[in-house]
């Protein structure tokens, strides 16, 4: 009983770290990826200096 | 377009740049997500897109790639004022923010939405609250309740008196008492613990209300104008119990309405939108 409790804790680490990652504020975390890797593309594409 | 591709490859020539490279990256998104999300939080959502855009037609401009030195001289300044404009319009939150940093076990009160009580306590708080509210809508006793799942404005506890104190119906109606000291000003529940009482609230500056809805109404309003919080009202007047959420009121709300509605704000179950009544007059 103690080491299926204790499995069923490591598996809600395991779940709750990816529930952390891709469930809460998932659109978030999209958003700033997909609007971060833009912003770097255009500010190193176009030879920006300092503006940034 | 060669120029572009060139100063990419440039940026991953060397295994060191190519480091850097991805390091900036990162930094990039997590800079971008902490923005996003404290504007999520101090419901300022809606300025992530412009934002976005702002920042996007500033790196244009200001690149060496297009020659318009006059609107780059324009967005340069842009950005600087955008700063500016966050520090005037959230010095509030920002000053909480730092007071959180040096208080992290606020911190943790204010901003997670782990309750830490089981499920059936938040039921049974649910219950004192409703029937708190139908205890004082019978004596027609005025009552001004905030449940605040989470983005406690610590400022607004400060204006009141902390009680952090377990929730329980008789607790209630003794702070709404007319005799008690705490009676005037509102107060704050998060899960099954009574934060504060006498809270001052932001009224709402909305001129089309009903001229029967008076302060403490406006006070519901004004709250949940600026916080994702429920507010309970039982008039004084007539003893009529009215919600207030995202900065509209609904009024004539019985046990099981109410009941639905905090299970709803307390996560418990997934219901519908109350139905608005109208305005009607008292009496």
């Amino acid at each position: 009983m103690e080491e299926k409790s204790n499995q069923e804790k490591k598996q809600n680490g395991f779940i709750r770290f990816l529930k952390a990652v891709f469930v809460n504020n998932f659109t978030y975390k999209l958003f700033a990826v997909l609007f971060g890797v833009l912003l770097w593309l255009l500010s190193v594409g176009l030879g920006n200096n300092g503006l940034l | 377009m060669n120029n572009f591709l060139d100063n990419l490859k440039e940026a991953f020539s060397s295994p060191i740049s190519s480091v850097y490279s991805v390091l900036d990256i990162i930094v990039t998104i997590l800079i971008v997500y902490g923005v996003s999300i404290f504007l999520k939080k101090n419901n300022a959502s809606r300025l992530i897109k412009y934002l976005a855009i702002v920042v996007i037609l500033a790196v244009c401009f200001v690149s060496e790639f297009v020659y318009m030195p006059v609107t780059s001289q324009i967005f340069k300044n842009i950005v600087v004022l955008l700063f500016v404009s966050a520090l005037v319009l959230f010095s509030t939150e920002i000053k909480r923010g730092m007071w959180k940093i040096a208080s992290p076990k606020n911190a943790e009160n204010s901003y997670t939405t782990q309750y830490n009580c089981s499920d059936e306590e938040l039921h049974a708080a649910i219950d004192d609250i409703v029937r708190a509210a139908q205890n004082m809508s019978k004596k027609d006793v005025g009552a001004l309740i905030i449940i605040a799942p989470d983005n406690i404005p610590e400022h607004i506890l400060d204006s009141g008196t902390r009680l952090d104190a377990d929730l329980s119906c008789q607790l209630i109606e003794c702070l709404f008492n007319t005799k008690a000291p705490l009676h005037d000003g509102a107060v704050y529940i998060r899960g099954n613990k009574i934060l504060a009482a006498g809270c001052f609230l932001p009224l709402t500056q909305q001129t089309d209300l009903d001229k029967e809805l008076g302060t403490r109404h406006r006070a519901a309003i004004g709250i949940t104008e600026q916080y994702n919080h429920l507010a309970i009202i039982v008039s004084e007047e007539t003893g009529i119990i009215s919600v207030a959420r995202n900065g509209e009121i609904m009024r004539y709300f019985d046990t099981q309405m109410l009941t639905d509605v905090l299970e709803q704000i307390y996560g418990l179950k997934a219901v519908g939108k109350p139905s608005k009544h109208s305005r009607r007059k008292a009496g």
